[in-house]
């Protein structure tokens, strides 16, 4: 038999995935990054992109021990250095495991509190959903049975067909559900400091999401850089990931059809992707061309472009707006960048990683903090673009009701049902 | 020799490094930038050397014709028609177009399905065991209502109590495990920087 | 029909057709999804690659060979990229050392300096907040900011005080070490609170995308049988 390492399920010896949960079974050929999401090689022990450590798989045979997410269980809640021996390590997770409440390796370290397993799989679980970037090669199966305690299939399914009926709610009810009749301040503030800037001024536009949350991300970054282009202002975009660039071209292709005689090299550019994480952003603070020596588009120095003449590092720009679903690579910028330059940063972030960003805009290191999916609708745009996947209230309201019957269903179905 | 070198070098680099961060850059005066964008250029060369080791196993899964040898001979191709397009055709419409009609979607799809997996995570954490059970349902289930718009039809209060929360406990929970960690962080790179910690990337 | 439309129609049908092969994960791992799968990670892989080259190491390899008295420091690295790729190979595997050191020790110089003046002086100095009533304009609402900022300040020290663990104290130092202890089980409360709502925002986050996803199949990718007139 083999134990998986994802789930703990025992297979034949013949099986190559999981019967349980898919993952594969054999050798693992390369891992993802849990930081970046780069591949590597399956004997690296860090990361090749971010040098984040690349948690080792658990042995296979100690299928208990490696039920729960390898990277938590292994670390320990202490002083918030929770994997000691590497030192990227804890920077790639702005939650690190020690904020998870129950102290997993020793359950009686609180002598108040001892945790049972499954309260453990679901600290891991939600440890999991706030930390981990979105999955690059595979998605694993958040609610494989990881612990004694599962869901019943029938509750399962009854969730699962109620959030695509919530999803598909706005096309039922035509999305009658009214927008917020009073913006968040926030993204008033946003709205503000662009109605501020000059036409000509240049703004840095940093494209740190992944193509995966476009639908969240997209619509917000739309508007609020048509706002900018229509305000004439100059758009320059950058990536600290590879995506990002084909990101940066997909919107800001699209922002240019909508402001008028809106062109790449005169009003708008795309520098490239910066490499190195921390070292790239660092490196373009005191020298842009010495990391990124030509732009995306036309492969030529990008000095020689119109809509870059007099830029020599980031500090020459007049804002940054930094469109983020990651709180790792938005730390970066905050810490690499923020700290460098004098102008104000906005984050436009996803709903999943705004908490984490508030207390940077508490703090003012931020100037603004949008979330995607309010942003959309509140940001205000007169002739905005038509977008079809405009975030519906409906749709949210469903989904309310959705997790309220997961709640009451939660603490209703008898106890027994929930044991393997 | 083999134990010491790697230490030392990153001794050194990483006290030039930061003397360059600190200093007024004045001291040393290219060298850190130097240093950095070396580093920057060896992160990229690692980043094509693990593709291409991912195309060196799936290659040999499927030549081997190993189970599986379908889908890693699909990977191999898609990998190096991506990056044939992208090293020859930079910039261009076909990129582009592989980059919006297969990329995106795919990716798009993969996010997309956590939203199943989240709820049956939520019905999970929402069994009222403990107190903290009980806390983390209420927040949740008040923050999704706070997002909605007929929410503010219901009681001008909760907006408000939504702003509140997100200023105050929210702040303090996510500022409290930021510096726990940033602490961590410190006393760990300065073990690096000191030579008391080997990385095990250096092993 | 336009050359661009036609590679656009059948963009959106092998778009819509890739969307339907990872949702169909819902109903378990079945041999279309893995398909889609090993496209993706060979796109991206490909994709990533082509960009590094394209940014990071052409333009510098272009460089070298164009004006290589000037470009000397691309030649240390590419130097410093063979011994990289050399790891394997044991008379220079010692050697390979080198390169490593170099990333990790930028890496933790400038984590090091970027947490500690980016992170770590400005949120502690976001902590340290006036609780007088008067700094925030006395009267009803002054009281009411300052004990906000309290109630902040308490709540940010019972996290930190959540990390701590101990033993049982014994002897004088007791009474301190419960204190502590308690103001943990505050903190961890307020985690708790700071994970509610980021489950709220993961929810949305992915429910945000998931509608656009079926937006995208049911307006573009049906909407296209409507253009092609069927």
């Amino acid at each position: 038999m083999i134990a998986c390492q994802e789930c703990g399920h025992n297979n034949p010896e013949s099986a190559q995935r999981c019967e349980s949960c898919g993952a594969p079974l054999g050798p693992a050929l390369y891992r993802e990054c849990p930081a970046c999401g780069a591949l590597n090689a399956a004997e690296r022990s860090t990361c090749s992109r971010c040098l984040a450590p690349l948690t080792a798989p658990p042995s296979g045979a100690d299928a208990s021990e490696s039920a729960s997410d390898s990277s938590f269980t292994q670390d320990e809640p202490t002083a918030g250095a929770p994997q000691e021996d590497d030192p990227l390590a804890d920077l790639e997770g702005l939650l690190p495991p020690a904020a998870v409440p129950d102290p997993v390796s020793q359950p009686s370290r609180f002598a108040s509190h001892e945790s049972s397993e499954a309260e453990r799989d679901d600290a891991a679980l939600l440890h999991r959903i706030a930390t981990e970037p979105a999955p690059l090669g595979q998605v694993r199966r958040e609610d494989a049975p990881t612990g004694r305690e599962r869901m019943p299939d029938g509750i399962r399914w009854l969730l699962y067909l109620l959030v695509l009926l919530a999803a598909l709610a706005p096309l039922i009810t035509g999305n009658r559900g009214q927008q917020w009749e009073s913006p968040r301040p926030q993204t008033l503030l946003l709205a503000e400091a662009v109605a501020d800037i000059a036409p000509g001024e240049r703004v840095l536009v940093a494209f740190d999401y992944a193509p995966g949350y476009g639908g969240e991300l997209d619509p917000l970054a739309e508007r609020v850089l048509t706002d900018l282009a229509r305000r004439g202002a100059v758009l320059v975009a950058i990536s600290t990931r590879p995506e990002g660039v084909g990101l940066a071209r997909q919107v800001l292709g699209r922002v240019a059809t909508f402001a008028p005689d809106y062109r790449y090299g005169a009003n708008y550019v795309i520098l490239g992707y910066l490499p190195g994480a921390e070292r790239g952003l660092r490196l373009a603070t005191q020298d842009l061309a010495a990391i990124l020596p030509h732009d995306d588009v036309l492969q030529m120095p990008w000095e020689q472009l119109p809509a870059m003449q007099g830029i020599g590092t980031l500090n020459d720009f007049e804002a940054t707006l930094l469109l983020t679903d990651d709180g790792n690579s938005a730390r970066r910028w905050i810490e690499q960048v923020g700290t460098q330059v004098d102008t104000p940063t906005y984050a436009l972030a996803t709903a999943r990683i705004e908490p984490l960003l508030i207390p940077y805009q508490q703090s003012g290191q931020l100037a603004a903090l949008v979330g995607g999916v309010y942003g959309a609708l509140e940001y205000p745009l007169e002739d905005a673009p038509e977008r079809h996947d405009l975030h519906s209230t409906d749709g949210y309201l469903a989904l309310l009701g959705v997790f309220f019957l997961a709640a009451v269903l939660a603490n209703v179905v008898p106890w027994r049902m929930h044991q393997n | 020799m083999r134990r010491v070198l790697p230490i030392a070098v990153t001794c050194l680099t990483g006290l030039v490094v930061l003397l360059g961060f600190f200093g007024n850059g004045d001291i040393l005066g290219g060298w850190p930038n130097l240093l950095v964008e070396g580093a920057a250029f060896l992160a990229a060369l690692a980043l094509l050397m693990g593709v291409a080791h991912l195309a060196l196993a799936h290659g040999r899964r499927a030549v081997r014709g190993e189970p599986q040898a379908g889908y890693s001979l699909v990977l191999v191709i898609a990998m190096l028609a991506t990056f044939g397009l992208g090293v020859v055709l930079p910039g261009s419409a076909e990129l582009a177009w592989v980059f919006d009609h297969l990329y995106t979607p795919l990716q798009a799809t993969m996010t997309a399905l956590l939203a199943f997996f989240v709820v049956s995570a939520a019905y999970r954490a929402f069994r009222l065991r403990h107190a903290e059970a009980v806390v983390l349902l209420i927040t949740s289930l008040f923050m999704l209502l706070g997002q909605l718009a007929v929410s503010e039809r219901l009681s001008p209060i909760i907006p408000a109590l939504r702003e509140w929360t997100l200023a105050i406990p929210v702040t303090a929970g996510v500022r409290g495990i930021l510096l726990g960690t940033a602490l961590g962080t410190l006393a760990a790179t300065l073990r690096i920087l000191t030579g008391i910690d080997r990385p095990q990337a250096l092993e | 029909m336009p050359l661009a439309n036609i590679g656009n129609l059948i963009g959106i049908w092998i778009a819509g057709l890739l969307t339907l092969a990872v949702l169909s994960y819902i109903l378990g791992d079945n041999p279309v999804y893995r398909l889609a799968q090993h496209l993706f990670v060979g796109i991206a892989a490909g994709y990533a690659a082509a960009l590094a080259w394209n940014h990071v190491l052409a333009p510098r390899l272009t460089r070298l060979v164009q004006a290589p008295a000037e470009a000397w420091p691309v030649a240390l690295f590419a130097l410093l990229g063979l011994l990289l790729l050399a790891r394997g190979w044991r008379p220079l595997a010692a050697l390979s050392g080198i390169p490593l050191g170099l990333l990790m020790g930028t890496g933790a110089a400038l984590a090091l300096g970027g947490i500690l003046t980016g992170t770590l002086v400005p949120q502690l100095a976001a902590s340290f907040v006036p609780l007088a009533p008067a700094a925030y304009g006395g009267g009803v609402m002054g009281w009411a900011l300052a004990l906000d900022a309290a109630f902040l300040l308490l709540c940010t020290l019972a996290v930190l005080a959540a990390f701590q663990y101990h033993r049982a104290a014994r002897g004088s130092l007791r009474l301190w070490y419960r204190g502590v202890q308690a103001m943990g089980r505050l903190g961890r409360l307020v985690m708790m609170v700071a994970f509610g709502a980021i489950l709220a925002g993961a929810a949305l986050s992915f429910f945000t995308i998931l509608q656009s996803r079926l937006a995208f199949l049911v307006y573009e990718w049906l909407g296209s049988l409507a253009e092609l007139g069927l």
